[in-house]
């Protein structure tokens, strides 16, 4: 017998695999709407990006979630504000489901279609449309990713602030979810950048805010009257699309320098006492906390090097940068920071440059200056085990002194611990202050292998449980708006709890007043519920426990 | 109809750690980040840019992988599309690999091996070319009478005859090729005036079986292969010189268990740098007077790390002005001629090539310099589609010229 | 008329002696008040208060205003309906100095917080135009503020506003845990919050908030440059902002100088003719060799430009009056009153912006001269907010419709120019969002539906209709 056939024989005696999807609905995504749609679809778009071809439907099933495989049933790929508009109105015609997709680059399975639908991928709208770098800000569309937008920013003296995530990752997408980045305590994140947006409702219809509104001046400042423009963050798509936005750039100064304090103790005490204070005197450029696995990961752009770097690095790290229109600016900034750091807690080190530098050296992408001064950018995040899970929290930074404690005793309770910088079951810290200390976004990461069934099954339940730990027992807030986690994202909630709204009052009365109002503007932007569909509305419960 | 031969070999779903690992990061779509100067030139990946769906994308190719594997989709046309689209340039996996430590080509490689032993691979058009390959030894029907043509006159011993310390291989497409005749014929010259004893196998050169390779027939592959191990373990060279950066690849990492381990393999930039940088034994001395830039084959660069030896030889050439470009590399842009695309699907090779020569031309260079047929051949044809002025070199015949000879 | 007998249970709510009615009570909102009002002023204590007025107003549909200026708009007081004032809402709840954050009521004003928090050594960043003395409404209305040349983040966290059902729509991370926690701005869904900003109070009446403080520094220097052109004044002040040498930072010319920092009609006619035409107001804070490195730095750019420092004790009038509020209202000691044109642009187009208004204001036969203007830099100079003063005697009806014609004329010419106006109002809310997208202002309507369906939280405040 043949190779091929005793192939062939295996694969008929085997379960075929199926696409695997949530429970087929009874209203959307019906064969014959589906084909309607499709044809609708190529009228609209052209035959060239609209598929159903299995072959592509797999290019949108996974990320890098721990989710299984769903399909979407139809992929589009528009080219403009309009197109995205019909897809819209089609899809409301045929009640097929939408999600959009920016870059595709998710931890969350925020573009994974639970019920399949279309998925809308809008990389061919991957535009820079405006770049000015007198007045600070840039015009993109939603294709564009960091990359691309901080090399043409800094052509022109400018910077995107730099996520926490690759630089593939879309501009756009990123503000409508985290958008964290190490230059929060000086500039904030998310909404703080957001001038103005062009978006497409789930009606079809378009709105502009802000100065795009009626074509005015860029001027920074949101409007006029009521600020509309970061309707669309932490919405995913519930809302629509946005298909245009303007960003603010900050200024790129000439000169940049960066000091190493450290502190070797396991204990994070006099660290946020001196992050607090660092945070407060707003000299630095970028400033963030991180334990030396993180230290790593944001240094190194290997595996290979993040290891080095953290393997050298004291437990405890201050990332601060320095910037100034001279160098003597800059270091004299950096000088005022170290003497401040060392009258309050004299056990801080500062590891001289050329430490690093020697650290680094033999390191072919981890060139300091480069790293620096170029793109010190974007974290290559999902390096380090091929995925891992998020502990993100926001908070004053105070309360993070002991949910920091009570989230790694829960880890290693739950699967052990090794010294090894990186293991699969290391976790990790990091304190990222946000307006000066006002508030600060702490991340508790666990290192986990996708492809290793097991081990994603010891590190899930750690993460769960060391999230509820700091949730509940600390009463603290997801960075990713806890409300829509709940009600709209993909979360890993146990079946029967898919209609999750009816959690939020029992959890706060507050949320009720606001689920209520955010299901309230769903229904009337999306009567049939298509855009982004993960769950019901209307249960009710919410407009009567907001009541109450 | 040649001998075939079962080797010893990987299959795809050795590589499932690989592809079921991939969380679609996207990284393998770019340029590495600290080392992209203009925002027009991020992309790397031609079939991802051209065709824009994630499934053309490596993150895709290696969804399609897991896929297959557990039978979640059959194969179709399209399928067939995607997975010879790819232009195996590992552009991805330059990225990927340090990142994750994943393999993408080496997936859509087997990919492809895959197709083959399914029946839904190579495309009609690699058919065409794997016939010939069986017809006449060369995927080009270049009858075997005029293999070594392209040496005539050229102080080149036969090494069925005689006995060298250097073959030199010129591979079917130089030799088939006469666009890329003085090309080769430098490249030999070269060794010769660097004072090297070199000989050729003449009439009896065979593929070197890359194409089959590229396109995923791995049992006609292994046909060549053992063929020409046959022939280079008895010649008693010490070394071979491949100006074809596609033999030089398939002799370094395909043949190389089974080679005897005294013959040392170059491909023609390497013994270059040998010849010109490091024992300067050649000395370039006639200016060239040209802005240039050096185009990084994939099977050069990516595949062997040889980056700065090119440039070494070029630096030395007086009068040539050294630049590069955007995607310089380890993150060059490849030309469109990798993976067998060009010929299963010409206008997409072109395009690819054509953006290369878009690039070419803001750097302000006057030449694009390189060191591969294929490579030589897209950009001659991106040149006549564009009516463009740039020039392109292999990288032997500047060095010949600034030798201040001919061939 | 509103019913007597609703009345009576407000009144039963918050007092009788904070349910008030007629002209003596309501001129004090509306100074040139000449018939008798129908509003009924209304002062709740706390947000219970409030709740329970708006239960009762929503069961009755009467609408609702709230006091949202110094001076409100006088044509709202012929409306029917009640007024709320947050003047008893003035508790300080806590000064958090370690997260630099003041909780408070709408009822604190600058002058109060700024005094508090000094004791606490911290402090607030205070508004150039303000029209409110109250810190909540001021920072909700994105007044521009005199330091926005140094911190640039937005100085409002968290805000707690009563809806027209009574319910309490809390904003930011208030929404999931309790106070003290985050307060962290943002809300945790689609941010719906910032809606609130700038609305007129259309869709809740904000009432309580957690506003940025700073810390104070170790020094502070005021730099004063003369110009005699516009052109080189802002781009010192551009300059500044850009490469982040500035803690406040402002051009303004002579005439807006005079009335800001004088407190009678004669005394700014003299202390114009002390002033050049165009003055950029640098000041610097920080660590005491930050400043003298900065001071090196900003004088080196002035010299460059032109600039003429300018010592003595212009500097400290100049520092003194940084150290307050700046309240529109409070120009009109000048001529009577004072009607302001304010927008942001590019720097680059601030002297052409300014040129229109002049020529607008010859076309009608105001005095170009006698307009006060000042240009603040925003986000390091990536805008400008742009005033432009006019000062006027309201009892000479002549020149009070000049400056209405000018007024009308110069925003006319400047928004054909597509610069950005925010929170517009009055006739000039028409004259914007008659240019607006209709989405965006079909999506105001639509949340307006949503959380006020009765249309009775300050109908027709934003714009007629909404």
């Amino acid at each position: 017998m043949w190779i091929r056939d005793i192939a062939k024989d295996i694969k008929e005696r085997r379960v075929s695999g199926i696409i695997w999807q949530h429970e087929a609905d009874p209203l959307h995504n019906k064969k014959e709407d589906l084909e309607r749609a499709k044809e609708l679809l190529v009228q609209a778009l052209g035959e060239e990006w609209v598929t159903d071809d299995p072959t592509i439907l797999i290019g949108y099933s996974r990320d890098q979630s721990p989710f299984p495989s769903h399909y979407p049933h139809l992929v589009v790929m528009p080219d403009s504000t309009e197109e995205v508009a019909e897809v819209y109105k089609i899809a409301n015609q045929c009640k097929v489901d939408v999600i959009p997709m920016g870059t595709g680059l998710t931890t969350m399975a925020l573009h994974i279609p639970m019920y399949g639908g279309i998925i809308m991928d809008l990389r061919r709208m991957d535009r820079i449309l405006e770049v000015n770098g007198d007045d600070l800000y840039m015009v993109i569309q939603p294709g564009v990713n960091y990359l691309a937008a901080q090399v043409e920013a800094q052509r022109v003296k400018a910077r995107v602030l730099n996520p926490s995530t690759a630089a593939t990752a879309g501009v756009i997408s990123n503000h409508a979810f985290c958008n964290i980045n190490t230059l929060a305590s000086k500039f904030g994140f998310g909404i703080d950048n957001i001038i103005d947006v062009t978006m497409v409702l789930p009606d079809g219809s378009i709105m502009k805010t802000g100065p795009a509104s009626y074509g005015a001046v860029k001027a920074q400042v949101p409007g006029p009257g009521p600020d509309l423009s970061s309707m669309f963050r932490y919405a995913f798509g519930t809302l629509g699309t946005v298909t245009e936005m303007t960003l603010r750039l900050y200024p790129e100064q000439e000169y940049i320098y960066q000091i190493y304090p450290a502190y070797e103790k396991d204990d994070l005490t006099r660290v946020i006492d001196v992050l607090y204070a660092v945070a407060n005197e707003n000299l630095t450029l970028e400033l963030a906390h991180m334990q030396n696995s993180f230290f790593g990961i944001f240094v190194g752009s290997t595996n290979k090097e993040a290891c080095a770097i953290a393997k050298s690095m004291p437990r405890n790290n201050f990332f601060t940068i320095f910037s100034g229109t001279t160098m003597e600016e800059a270091k004299l900034k950096a000088d005022l920071v170290e003497r401040l750091i060392l009258e309050m807690e004299p056990e801080f080190d500062f590891l001289p440059p050329e430490v690093m530098e020697d650290l680094v050296s033999d390191l072919r992408s981890a060139n300091l200056d480069r790293w620096q001064k170029y793109f010190n950018v974007t974290v290559r995040v999902m390096r380090v085990r091929g995925s891992f899970l998020i502990g993100a929290l926001i908070g004053h930074l105070d309360n993070f002194l002991e949910v920091e404690k009570r989230m790694r005793e829960s880890t290693s309770n739950q699967i052990g611990h090794t010294d090894d910088p990186l293991p699969p079951d290391d976790a990790s810290t990091y304190l990222q202050p946000y307006h000066m200390g006002r508030s600060a976004y702490m991340e508790y990461d666990l290192y986990t292998n996708q492809g290793d069934k097991d081990e994603v099954m010891r590190t899930f339940p750690a993460y769960m449980r060391v999230m509820m730990e700091a949730m509940i027992g600390e009463g603290l807030v997801l960075a990713c708006g806890a409300i829509p986690l709940l009600k709209g994202m993909p979360a890993p909630l146990p079946k029967g709890l898919e209609n999750a709204d009816n959690l939020m009052p029992l959890l706060q009365p507050n949320a009720a007043v606001f689920a209520d109002v955010f299901t309230e503007v769903k229904k009337a932007v999306d009567p049939n519920n298509i855009a982004a569909r993960r769950w019901d509305y209307e249960t009710g419960l919410c407009k009567k426990m907001s009541l109450i | 109809m040649k001998k075939r031969i079962t080797a010893p070999r990987e299959v795809l779903h050795e590589l499932q750690a690989d592809y079921s690992i991939c969380t679609k990061c996207k990284i393998c779509q770019g340029v590495h980040v600290q080392f992209c100067p203009d925002a027009r030139f991020w992309r790397n990946c031609p079939a991802g840019t051209r065709y824009r769906w994630d499934a053309y994308y490596a993150s895709g190719k290696m969804e399609i992988a897991r896929g297959l594997h557990v039978n979640e989709i059959e194969p179709n046309e399209r399928m067939a599309h995607i997975v010879y689209s790819c232009m195996l340039c590992s552009s991805c996996q330059e990225q990927c690999y340090e990142v994750k430590q994943l393999h993408p080509t080496r997936v859509f490689e087997l990919l492809r091996e895959k197709a083959v032993q399914d029946g839904w691979g190579p495309m009609p058009e690699h058919k065409k070319l794997l016939e010939a390959m069986e017809e006449y030894d060369n995927p080009w029907e270049l009858p075997k009478k005029k293999r070594g043509e392209w040496a005539k006159g050229l102080p080149l011993k036969n090494l069925k005859k005689e006995k060298a310390e250097t073959l030199f291989f010129a591979g079917c497409t130089y030799a088939a090729d006469k666009e890329l005749r003085n090309a080769v014929r430098s490249a030999a010259l070269c060794l010769v005036e660097g004072g090297m004893d070199v000989g050729t196998l003449g009439a009896e050169e065979l593929c070197c079986g890359a194409p089959a390779l590229l396109v995923g027939d791995r049992d006609l592959f292994e046909t060549f292969a053992f063929e020409n191990i046959e022939v280079f373990n008895q010649l008693g060279v010490k070394t071979i010189v491949a100006p074809c950066s596609h033999c030089a690849w398939v002799f370094k990492e395909e043949y190389s268990r089974e080679i005897n381990q005294e013959i040392k393999v170059m491909q023609i930039s390497e013994a270059l740098y040998h010849l010109v940088a490091k024992e300067k034994k050649l000395v370039p001395e006639k200016e060239v007077r040209m802005k240039a830039v050096f185009h990084d084959p994939c099977k050069l660069g990516r595949r062997f790390d040889l980056y700065k030896q090119p440039r070494a030889v070029l630096e030395a050439i007086p009068g040539l002005e050294l630049m590069e470009f955007y995607r310089a590399t380890f993150n060059s842009l490849c030309c469109g001629g990798g993976g067998g695309v060009p010929y299963a699907f010409p206008d997409f090779a072109l395009w690819t090539a054509k953006e290369r020569l878009f690039e070419a031309e803001a750097t302000g260079a006057e030449a694009i310099i390189t060191s591969c047929p294929y490579c030589v051949q897209m950009f001659k044809k991106a040149i006549g589609e564009k009516k463009s002025e740039m020039k392109v070199y292999d990288l032997a015949e500047i060095v010949l010229l600034s030798l201040g000879k001919e061939v | 008329m509103i019913d007597q007998g609703l009345l009576k249970k407000i009144s039963e709510i918050v007092g009788p002696e904070h349910v008030l009615k007629g002209k003596n009570y309501l001129s004090k909102y509306f100074p040139r008040l000449e018939e008798e009002p129908q509003l009924v002023l209304v002062r709740p204590q706390d947000e219970f208060d409030l709740s329970e007025v708006m239960i009762i107003a929503s069961e009755n549909k009467v609408p609702v205003y709230s006091v949202r200026r110094e001076r409100m708009n006088d044509d709202l007081a012929s409306k029917e309906g009640l007024l709320v004032d947050f003047s008893r809402m003035d508790q300080i709840k806590e000064i958090d100095r370690r997260n630099l954050m003041a909780h408070i009521y709408a009822g604190v004003s600058y002058e109060t917080l700024q005094k508090k928090c000094l004791e606490k050594d911290c402090k607030l960043l205070l508004p150039a135009a303000a029209t409110s003395r109250s810190v909540l409404r001021s920072y909700l209305d994105r007044d521009i503020l005199l330091g926005s040349g140094g911190y640039r983040a937005p100085n409002l966290s968290i805000f707690h506003a009563v809806l027209s059902d009574g319910r309490i729509w809390v904003s930011g991370s208030q929404q999931m845990t309790s106070e003290g926690i985050a307060d962290f701005r943002e809300d945790q869904g689609p941010q719906f919050s910032l809606f609130f900003g700038a609305s007129e109070d259309i869709f809740g009446l904000p009432f309580y908030g957690i506003v940025y403080t700073y810390p104070l520094r170790e020094a502070r220097k005021v730099l004063l440059f003369a110009f005699d052109q516009l052109e080189p004044a802002k781009d010192l002040a551009y300059k500044v902002s850009r490469e982040e040498h500035c803690f406040e930072c402002l051009t303004a010319n002579s005439r807006y100088l005079s009335v800001l920092c004088s407190s009678s009609a004669d005394e700014a006619e003299k202390m114009r003719e002390q002033l050049p035409p165009w003055l950029t107001v640098v000041t610097l804070e920080h660590r005491r060799e930050l400043v003298e490195l900065w001071e090196r730095y900003v004088r080196a750019d002035a010299e460059n430009l032109g600039g003429k420092p300018l010592e003595g004790e212009l500097v400290e009038v100049i520092d003194r009056q940084l150290q307050k509020p700046w309240y529109l209202f409070e120009r009109d000691y000048f001529k009577g009153a004072m009607q302001h044109i304010f927008h942001y642009d590019s720097y680059k187009r601030v002297p052409q912006l300014f040129s229109e208004v002049t020529a607008a204001a010859q076309a009608v036969g105001y005095p170009a001269e006698e307009i006060g203007q000042v240009i603040i830099p925003v986000y390091f100079g990536g805008a400008g907010y742009c005033e432009s003063d006019l000062y006027y005697n309201p009892d000479d009806s002549e020149e009070a419709g000049r400056v209405e014609k000018l007024y009308e004329q110069a925003y006319r010419s400047l928004l054909d120019k597509k610069t950005f106006v925010d929170k517009p109002v009055g006739k000039l809310a028409s004259m914007v969002y008659g240019l607006v997208d209709e989405g965006f202002l079909n999506m105001i309507k639509l949340f307006k539906r949503i959380v006020d369906p009765a249309g009775i939280m300050n109908p027709g405040q934003l714009l007629e209709g909404v």
